[in-house]
């Protein structure tokens, strides 16, 4: 049967990842991450994360 | 590489220490004092991690939607089909296997999904069944 506890699951994890990226933004930028490069990397996942949480 | 699967290991155990703040404030102290200690060699090493990893999270999210295309496709069939038939014919499997590629289980630390062969196979079983409920209800009518 039809059962979203295992996506659920994965989609926490990927959630955390970010959370865990987004934790060390200003660390980041420091050792030389492009800061658009980043923003526009998270805003992207943010928006497919958003998109594929609606559908679990 | 050690910079690379140092900073890996502070993002699991950042992920892991979830729910425990005390934790989570010791690993964010070793985290930073990590970036502190960073050679420029070893600055590229962790931007490269970074870009590696959005780049995994990507085809990941692009994972989970394709399982959901699946199972969204299939939601209005699997009541009314005998998915142990179905597998066990079609695939030679248990209806455990094909659960698990439905529902994107984790199977032997891997997520499980239909293959592209697979879901051709699924869309021809799935046609040859329309075949026979056609057939029977055309000799139904007459």
């Amino acid at each position: 049967m039809s059962d979203d506890k295992a996506l659920k699951a994965r989609e926490e994890e990927l959630i955390e990842n970010l959370n865990f990226f987004l934790r060390n933004y200003n660390r980041l930028i420091a050792i030389g991450y492009r800061q658009t490069v980043l923003d526009a990397e998270i805003r992207s996942l943010e928006d497919e994360l958003k998109k594929m949480s609606r559908r679990i | 590489m050690e910079a690379k699967k140092r900073f890996l290991e502070l993002k699991k155990a950042w992920i892991d220490a979830k729910g425990n703040s005390d934790l989570r404030a010791q690993i964010d102290s070793e985290t930073d004092a990590f970036f502190n200690s960073l050679t420029d060699a070893q600055r590229d090493e962790v931007i490269e991690a970074t870009d590696s990893e959005f780049s995994r999270i990507h085809v990941e999210i692009t994972d989970i939607n394709e399982t959901l295309d699946v199972r969204d496709l299939l939601a209005d069939i699997l009541p009314i089909v005998s998915i142990s038939h179905l597998s066990r014919i079609y695939f030679g499997k248990s209806a455990s296997w094909f659960y698990q590629r439905m529902n994107g289980n984790i199977v032997h630390g891997k997520p499980a999904k239909f293959t592209p062969d697979e879901v051709k196979i699924l869309s021809q079983a799935l046609g040859e069944l329309s075949e026979k409920f056609s057939r029977t209800s055309k000799r139904l009518a007459v």
